[in-house]
């Protein structure tokens, strides 16, 4: 056991070695917080895609997501869904953002609330909610780390040993480079994950099953309630795809993303890599995992599924690799995490409490709440804090709230403070409620209290739009976004 | 076309797919593993079909968008004027 757990070790640390080399080389010095948080609007196109790619799939789709797999079936796929159609709403909002990001240097999603309707009280409320309802993803990421070097070192290095060690990796890169850095480790970590995690994935469902049409034959006699949705279809189903798609695109992660691209056209151009990634690495993965409860020593814990499967069929070489893949895919997005909510505690909290505050003392701040914020990541995940999971998907509901502000701002000249600030204040409330107490909205006939609650904020939104005046500068906002000249670049780093 | 024209078009096609897939009396109706399409179960077909052929649209649009930015910016240099 012990020269299993020292070959993935080693593999581990290689790409560790890898990762610091790339990133040392990519890197520049930090000079201010435009810099730091989004790199100066200057990364090309496949820096940027590779960035939003590593940000966006989490270490959790090689864990929980693959336990779902096993245990619920093809219900799981949600996620690839989610993970496409989201970027139909990327597309649509990628000038406006970024076109206001430049012209008025904005550098958060408060920011952008901010010159939208006109006031800082509720920019920061949205920021301090909006990094509530993100954080406990954050907790999850670094929770999944400990879980995955447990698991690829054969349990020889412990879960809170495990996840110190590579979180104090993640948060010395992000305080060091900043935005850069971030997205130079989403560089080597996202690529590894799409081409390589998906080229030793499909070997290893060649390995346990013989090849994908066998896979689904083996299920079908197994169980093939994993291959419906069954009881888990109709409204849920709907509610949980939808509520996904609007939450994921109004993440503070996807306005950095915007922000730090050098055009508009270079966002949409690093978006267009994301759903080919998002259907090989969803689909490959998921589809290893559904056919694993057949195999009659399936783990008890199912989490640890993925390393035990490929012990079982590649030995340590694949667990090490295994590892990597999960490691990469936490690391890209704790860092994201970590460099969007250190700038916006900086900018959107204290900026906001403390307006004499200059840039550059707002840019010391970012990079010490970067050590503070992933100090108390690590802390909290260390504990144990039963219903993690329920309690991101009750935060997730309460995100989606958020959508309604945004997406409708950027493209409503009457949408107004009055309606979003009341419409977010519901959506929230019937999302909390929905899910604490489901009997609460039964008359909803099975949608979720996220999705009521994103349909009772539309309607106030829309009534107050007729009832209550526009902010004055709204018509200069659009009109800036319409006749901005772009300057295109094939930048590619 | 116009980009709003694109935009209106983008986001006809975008609700038709994503209707595929989460109206529930369609969901249901394709919630079945058999006939196996292309060798994968019927719903699971689907699953994959639907965020392929947004991937496509997403590129389509990408390249329509480019072409017509580009022929605005032409033209606003045939007249002088900075509008794209």
């Amino acid at each position: 056991m012990m020269s299993q757990a020292a070959v993935s070790i080693g593999c581990i640390l290689g790409y560790f070695a890898i990762n610091a080399v790339i990133i040392r080389i990519l890197g520049k010095k930090q000079e201010s917080l435009e810099e730091f948080g989004v790199g100066n609007r200057s990364f090309g196109w496949l820096l940027n895609a590779f960035a939003y790619i590593g940000g966006w799939y989490t270490g959790t789709i090689y864990t929980g997501w693959f336990a779902n797999a096993a245990t619920i079936g093809v219900f799981a796929q949600y996620v690839i869904i989610y993970s496409v159609s989201s970027l139909f709403i990327m597309f649509f909002m990628a000038r406006p953002v970024w076109v206001l990001g430049k012209v008025y240097g904005l550098v958060t999603q408060g920011d952008l609330i901010e010159l939208r309707y006109g006031s800082k009280k509720f920019k920061f409320v949205f920021a301090l909610l909006t990094f509530l309802f993100w954080s406990p993803w954050l907790i999850l990421e670094t929770k999944s780390i400990g879980y995955v070097v447990q698991a690829a070192t054969y349990s020889s290095i412990g879960f809170n040993l495990g996840l110190i060690i590579v979180s104090a990796f993640v948060i010395g890169y992000c305080f060091l480079g900043g935005a850069r850095a971030s997205a130079a480790g989403g560089l080597v970590q996202g690529i590894t994950f799409t081409i390589v995690g998906v080229l030793a994935v499909y070997w290893l469902i060649v390995r346990v099953y013989g090849g994908m049409g066998d896979m689904y034959d083996l299920v079908e006699e197994f169980n093939a309630s994993l291959l419906t949705l069954g009881a888990l279809g109709g409204k849920y189903w709907a509610s949980v795809v939808i509520t996904c798609t609007l939450g994921g695109y109004v993440l503070p992660g996807v306005f950095a993303t915007i922000y730090r691209a050098d055009s508009s056209r270079a966002v949409k151009k690093s978006v267009l890599l994301a759903p080919l990634a998002g259907i090989l690495i969803g689909f490959t993965i998921l589809s290893l995992g559904l056919g694993l409860g057949s195999f009659s020593d399936f783990p008890e814990d199912p989490q640890s599924s993925a390393f035990w499967i490929s012990g079982k069929f590649g030995g340590p070489v694949m667990v090490g690799l295994m590892g990597i893949l999960a490691l990469a895919a936490c690391m890209s997005t704790i860092s994201a995490v970590l460099n969007t909510a250190s700038v916006l505690i900086a900018k959107d909290l204290v900026g906001s409490l403390l307006p004499a505050k200059t840039n550059e003392s707002l840019f010391k701040y970012a990079r010490v709440l970067t050590v503070g914020v992933g100090i108390l990541a690590i802390l909290i995940a260390t504990m144990d804090i039963p219903n993690l999971m329920f309690i991101s998907l009750v935060m997730y509901d309460c995100t989606v709230q958020s959508f309604p502000a945004i997406f409708i701002g950027l493209f409503w000249r009457r949408a107004n403070l009055p309606g979003v600030s009341v419409g977010f204040a519901v959506g929230c409330l019937f999302s909390l409620v929905g899910n604490l107490y489901p009997a609460s909205i039964a008359w909803a006939g099975g949608w979720s209290g996220g999705m009521v609650g994103v349909v009772i904020n539309v309607i106030i939104i829309v009534v107050c739009a007729y009832t209550c005046k526009p902010y004055h500068r709204v018509d200069e906002l659009f009109n800036t976004v319409r006749t901005y000249k772009e300057v295109y670049s094939k930048k590619l780093i | 076309m116009t980009r709003k024209g694109l935009y209106a078009l983008s986001t006809v096609i975008y609700l038709v797919l994503m209707g595929l897939i989460t109206i529930p009396p369609v969901t249901q109706a394709l919630d079945r593993v058999s006939p196996r399409i292309l060798g994968f179960p019927f719903f699971q077909f689907f699953l994959v079909l639907v965020p392929v052929l947004m991937a496509v649209w997403l590129v389509v649009w990408f390249l329509w968008e480019c072409k017509i930015d580009d022929a605005n910016a032409d033209r606003s240099k045939e007249k002088g004027g900075d509008v794209r």
